[in-house]
């Protein structure tokens, strides 16, 4: 498995994939608290707004600033992972790149393992690394009204829900095929989950449980997370093992013949 | 080292194999012909654990690919039709990827046996056709499997990659691999086979060692060029002579197809001198497999 984490790193990091998303929730990371403490007022101010329309922005303290950043970074950040991971897979088969590998010796076990492993841990650090760029810039924008450990479990929950997303771009990767709709594909699944979850108010059963709990910004004594953490492993597991049944149902030159 | 019996698949409504038998012995080289579309690639996906057949027995190295769970698991070497690498890796990555992790000096011998030593950190993305030939090649033979299975390996190549092909798929037998390869390009095939098998439309029209071939099958042929057409009489009694296998006219050409050209020869010429016919050029020329091919494959 360790040539196939190694590949998968060299892919993560040549062909941009991780910078990219490294790069979208960094800069939303940081644009956040610049736009709402700098760039706002001033164009508000310039369009002849008065102070008493702009008390409510200027309301807002760091912990507002860090709760609007972890609520647009589900919508864009959904957006960023699933485009950016739509091929991770779907263009393995697509392209027959895994023949060669598969015919070599390399088990479906380790190579699907090793996608989720590297790409799982990148989104991961970079959902964390992101969080705690928003905590540090807001507190220098705003003041520090909250403790580092708040942001740390939002960041480490919504890594976990990032991570998830990468299950999901797999799976419908390995029975779609096609990158651009397993794009729409994941999508649909992050967005529909969240409006079901809305709807009958069961979000604590569901995977986008776990951002709503990280925009609450509790203290790990506050939280209660622990369903909605096994539904996500199980679901996650689900999508790991349909993945691997496809995959090995797959008939790799099917194609050719026809 | 391979031994399928009434292979048979469809996908949909196509029957890409219609019981399909073949055999490779240990040490052989299998050259695997027909026309685009026959069944080769399908039959030789199945046989790298790619695909599984509908019904039949295909027994690789010892194993029946139905009770295989992994292509891995059969321990080849397959080169497929269009070769597929990860553009962003080198060559010596990709193959210490495939390898699971082989040794670097292997890395550098296998490269060098390939003629990619000079090249081999370059990224694959960068290689022209013919180098990615010669890398699948070498990914083929990286774990050093006995059978190696190569799907049309010198097609789309131009002649100095082809002869190098050659020479690689050569060097492989004479290192006691097995290899079944396929190819349109049948001077190829007649220059290093030992075993040819013919495929045409799913099934399998024709397998034997190519000694047999050129014994029974490739015939001697006499071309005469005349300076006024024969008349047809004549043609019928040509046709009807002892060890005359067939007659062919074409324009002022004809074309005598024959059991031996010892005899034929001088019975031949005999013929036509007592017919006061003059002959502008008499050649043999031996009826080589792509003649066969054309003959045998291409009937529809």
């Amino acid at each position: 498995m360790i040539y196939d984490l190694k590949k998968e790193a060299m892919y993560g990091f040549r062909s941009g994939k991780l910078l990219a998303i490294m790069g979208g929730f960094m800069f939303f990371s940081l644009l956040t608290p610049f736009i709402l403490k700098i760039v706002l007022p001033q164009v508000l101010l310039s369009r002849g707004a008065s102070t008493q329309d702009l008390s409510g922005l200027l309301e807002i303290t760091q912990i507002g600033c860090i709760q609007i950043y972890l609520k647009d970074i589900f919508e864009i950040g959904t957006i960023i992972v699933s485009f950016s991971l739509c091929g991770l897979l779907a263009q393995e088969i697509r392209d027959g790149t895994l023949i060669i590998p598969l015919c070599s010796g390399r088990k479906y076990t380790c190579i699907l393992g090793s996608k989720v492993v590297v790409f799982g841990l990148g989104v991961f650090s970079i959902s964390l690394l992101a969080a705690i760029a928003n905590y540090l810039y807001s507190g220098y924008l705003y003041s520090f009204e909250i403790g580092a450990s708040s942001v740390l479990i939002a960041g480490f929950l919504q890594g976990i829900y990032m991570v998830f997303l990468v299950l999901c771009v797999v799976m419908w990767g390995s029975i779609i095929k096609k990158p651009v709709a397993t794009g729409f594909l994941t999508l649909l699944t992050a967005f529909g989950m969240h409006f079901i979850g809305e709807l009958l108010g069961i979000h604590k059963w569901l995977p986008s449980g776990l951002l709503l709990q990280a925009q609450r910004l509790n203290s790990l004594s506050d939280i209660s997370i622990f369903k909605t953490l096994f539904v996500t492993a199980i679901l996650s597991i689900i999508m790991f093992v349909v993945t691997l049944k496809r995959l090995n149902s797959l008939e790799w030159n099917e194609r050719k013949a026809q | 080292m391979i031994s399928v019996r009434g292979l048979t698949k469809k996908y949909g409504d196509v029957l890409a194999l219609n019981n399909v038998n073949m055999y490779v012995n240990k040490g052989e080289i299998y050259g695997f012909i027909g026309h685009n579309g026959a069944g080769k690639s399908t039959a030789m996906g199945i046989l790298a654990g790619l695909s599984n057949p509908d019904d039949g027995e295909c027994v690789v190295n010892g194993m029946n690919v139905r009770d295989v769970k992994h292509p891995g698991d059969l321990r080849i070497g397959y080169l497929p039709e269009e070769p597929r690498f990860y553009p962003w890796m080198s060559a010596a990555e990709a193959l210490e990827y495939y390898g699971g992790g082989i040794r670097k000096p292997r890395i550098e011998e296998i490269l060098d046996w390939v003629g990619l030593s000079g090249i081999g950190d370059r990224r694959i993305g960068g290689y022209s056709r013919g180098m990615k030939q010669r890398l699948g090649i070498a990914s083929a033979m990286v774990r050093d499997p006995d059978l190696l299975i190569l799907d049309e390996p010198s097609s789309a190549l131009d002649p100095e990659g082809r002869s190098d092909v050659l020479r690689l798929i050569s060097e492989m037998k004479q290192l006691g691999k097995t290899i079944l390869f396929s190819s349109h390009i049948l001077s190829d095939v007649e220059r290093i086979c030992d075993t040819v098998g013919m495929i045409r439309n799913g099934e399998m029209i024709l397998e034997k060692s190519l000694e047999d071939i050129q014994r029974s099958s490739i015939k001697p042929v006499f071309e005469i060029g005349f300076s006024v057409p024969i008349k047809l009489p004549l043609l019928e009694e040509l046709k009807k002579m002892e060890g005359v296998d067939s007659v062919d006219i074409d324009e002022s050409c004809l074309k005598v197809l024959v059991e031996g050209s010892d005899r034929s020869s001088i019975d031949i010429m005999s013929f036509l001198s007592a017919h006061n016919i003059s002959v502008e050029y008499f050649q043999l020329k031996r009826r080589d497999l792509e003649d066969l091919f054309l003959r045998e494959v291409m009937v529809i």
